[in-house]
């Protein structure tokens, strides 16, 4: 079991003064899969992985990273791991290039390997023609883009990325998501703390949902919105008499509600998948044509909701 | 390697930033330029000396003497008076470079000579002006009419007339005292005895006429050529003052890059990479010596140029340089390791640190007034600049190589004791 695990936490605790910044947090990580730490701002995701980067020592309780324990091992452990900070740390008053042979350095890389890897990762984060301008004249999407290039030089088995997006454009951050992924395809372990809902269900393998210190839940996407009894949302148009319609859809095995409001029937079903030809069955056979059919899945924000009883941007 | 590499990073920041390179070497410069133009001139000419003005004196002898007394038989004039003695002093080869005497008839041209602005000060010798001093009757006293102006020429010309004048009075002070000791005790004194005393004390305040002439002006050898270095030695001093109070102030500008890397998110990248936080303090901590090592080297070299300082020995200014830099870098981060922030280290530039370099130069403010040296000189110790302060003073001064060991090695103790707890300090913020 350990040779698949890339991180181990177990019951970290972690307090500034009076606060808890992290309460007793455990979850595993997979080699080579993505896994996010979903939450508000002040959840404890950055305090979390500022413990498995060793930049702060827990109060309790240990980690594992790539089987090395944080608070005994912490050498082992940085050797192995590439850290994206939440703000841009880099120098600005050098360039690109400049930037990358340094840290690189700092990871113990030197001459003709370092040069060479230098090139590489300038040409994964699309930057090779503005390598030897200064940071302080990119753009805030490209220096996030060098920020996350720092921590891929020594091509750690882990990365370690702190809300990466924040405050960018749409083109960058999908070009950082893009590069994330492709990082998981070439068995890149990443773990990835965010607070935007769409880019944990887009990137994640498994989500650690996380509020106040606490972990409050983890799993796939799928296995968070069962374990919330979370239903499927089916919105449609109809014409003709759907009055009889509605009710005889009520007794459909699996349907849970039937609302009509406005012209627009909402049905509440556990599987949509299952429900919807027996929807379309029985109003072929009363007479009504469904005209459209919106279908929405439970997703994080909802399963955050219902687990915090408050909104994930609140 | 690391190391090295983080401390090349930090230097080359330093040496981009304009304001830096102002605050390193071109403000303690400027103020060592600035007092040697207000001292007038540079020492780099070994023969030049801080110089006095000469004073263009008009002087008018009327003094009518005495017929019963001839004060320099030894002359020419059968009766010679106390205001040919007073012309002649002025006029004498010792006060060549301080006035030129020009005589003129009468008190009205002496006067006139000042108002036409031909000379800056008139010299009236009255007409009983030997008889006042002979025997202390009023209407003696010797007219300097100047020119409102000046002040340093009428002062000295005005001095050396006063101590003439006390001179005199000295001497009719004893020959009263002692012919009326004689009396008292019943004896007669010998009017023939004083009289040569009184002739005695002439021909020796007489220009040219004795070594030990009370009047003489004469500086002996070593004063005068310590008066000809004086422009030198305070030029050397304060500019080992300033480089060391500049030194102090790039130490904690450059342990602030830490407080700034922390700011910038750059230090805390540092310490999640291979590389050991040890490392990355010791890298920052080169970068601030061998900053602080070139500066002294800069500032020392263009001084030695522009001003003529001559710093000493290599092996004395390496046993000075060095550990001043090792203190100025481990001062730096003594203090940064007390803030949390950039925008405190404003309160420390502007307090701190100028608070105990001005205490270090205490030594330097008090140097020419010998009842306060010791003290500021004391002072200076309490603090490492005062301390680097001695020792460049030492090697300046050619002191033995014990006694500048001996500086260094307490430098030595106030760098591991800051740097120590420095470091502690700046440990505690991070795992």
């Amino acid at each position: 079991m350990e040779n698949t695990l890339a991180i181990q936490v177990q019951d970290l605790h972690r307090s500034f003064g009076q606060n808890r910044a992290v309460d007793g947090v455990s979850f595993d990580v997979l080699r080579g899969e993505i896994f996010s730490l979903l939450g508000p701002n002040g959840a404890g995701k950055t305090t979390t992985i500022s413990v498995l980067s060793c930049l702060l020592r827990a109060d309790s309780g240990d980690a594992l990273v790539m089987g090395h324990s944080v608070s005994t091992e912490p050498r082992l452990v940085k050797a192995s791991i590439g850290v994206v900070p939440q703000e841009v740390a880099l120098y600005s008053d050098l360039s690109a290039r400049e930037n990358l042979l340094f840290w690189g350095k700092m990871q113990g890389l030197r001459g003709a390997p370092l040069a060479h890897r230098v090139d590489e990762v300038l040409d994964v984060i699309g930057l090779t023609d503005r390598q030897k301008d200064r940071i302080s004249t990119y753009s805030g999407g490209m220096k996030r883009r060098v920020n996350i290039a720092v921590a891929l030089l020594h091509k750690p088995a882990l990365v370690i990325m702190d809300e990466p997006t924040v405050g960018i454009d749409p083109q960058s951050r999908r070009s950082i998501l893009d590069n994330v992924k492709q990082l998981r395809d070439q068995g890149t372990t990443v773990l990835y703390t965010t607070h935007y809902m769409e880019e944990a269900q887009e990137l994640s393998d498994h989500v650690g949902i996380m509020d106040h210190g606490t972990l409050v839940a983890v799993g796939t996407q799928r296995e968070l919105v069962q374990s919330v009894g979370e239903l499927d949302r089916i919105q449609l148009r109809l014409t003709g008499p759907a009055e009889t319609l509605l009710d005889t859809w009520k007794t459909i095995e699996g349907i849970h509600n039937v609302a009509s409001e406005d012209g627009v029937v909402t049905v509440l079903a556990a599987d949509s998948n299952r429900v919807l030809p027996r929807l379309f069955e029985s109003a072929a056979s009363a007479g009504v044509r469904i005209t459209s059919v919106d279908v929405q899945e439970p997703n994080l924000e909802a399963v955050f909701l219902r687990l915090t009883g408050r909104a994930l941007r609140d | 390697m690391q190391a090295l590499d983080i401390a090349l990073k930090d230097i080359r920041h330093s040496f981009t930033s304009l304001f830096g390179l102002v605050f390193m070497f071109v403000v303690p410069l400027l103020i060592v330029g600035l007092m040697t133009v207000a001292f007038g001139g540079t020492a780099a000419s070994k023969q030049q000396a801080f110089s006095v003005p000469v004073t263009k004196v008009v002087l008018a002898n009327l003094d009518a003497g005495d017929q019963e007394v001839d004060l320099d038989p030894s002359d020419s004039n059968p009766s010679t008076t106390a205001g040919d003695l007073l012309t002649h002093l002025l006029a004498s080869g010792e006060m060549k470079q301080l006035m030129t005497i020009t005589t003129v008839a009468s008190a009205k041209a002496a006067r006139d000579a000042v108002d036409g602005r031909t000379a800056e000060v008139a010299v009236i010798i009255p007409t009983a002006f030997t008889k006042a001093c002979m025997e202390g009757v009023p209407g003696g006293a010797v007219e300097v009419y100047q020119d409102p102006t000046l002040t340093l020429g009428p002062d000295i010309v005005r001095a050396v007339i006063s101590q003439f004048a006390d001179e005199f009075a000295s001497v009719r002070i004893m020959t009263s005292t002692a012919t009326a000791s004689f009396t008292a005790a019943g004896l007669t004194p010998s009017t023939d005895r004083i009289t040569r005393a009184i002739r005695q004390f002439v021909s020796e305040a007489t220009a040219n006429k004795g070594a030990s002439g009370s009047l003489k002006v004469e500086a002996p050898p070593a004063k005068q050529q310590k008066s000809a270095n004086l422009l030198a030695t305070i030029l050397a001093v304060n500019m080992a003052a300033m480089m060391i109070f500049y030194v102090y102030y790039t130490g904690t500008a450059g342990a602030e890059s830490i407080l700034l890397e922390q700011e910038q998110g750059t230090l805390q990248r540092l310490f999640t990479t291979k590389t050991a936080p040890a490392v990355v303090m010791q890298g920052k901590m080169l970068a601030i010596v061998l900053t602080t090592i070139l500066q002294m080297l800069v500032l020392m070299l263009f001084s030695a140029l522009a001003f003529g300082i001559r710093w000493g020995g290599i092996l004395p200014i390496a046993i000075a340089l060095v550990p001043t830099a090792l203190c100025a870098s481990a001062f730096g981060v003594f203090l940064i390791s007390f803030l949390k922030t950039t925008r405190q280290a404003g309160v420390v530039f502007g307090g701190v640190v100028t608070a105990t370099g001005m205490l270090a130069l205490a030594s330097v403010f008090t140097m020419s007034v010998p009842s306060a040296a010791q003290l500021g000189q004391r002072i200076a110790l309490f603090v490492p600049q005062g301390w680097s302060l001695l020792a460049f003073r030492q090697a300046m001064d050619g002191a033995s190589l014990g006694s500048l060991l001996t500086t260094a090695a307490v430098m030595l103790v106030w760098t591991t004791v800051m740097f120590v707890v420095g470091r502690a300090r700046m440990a505690r913020r991070f795992a």
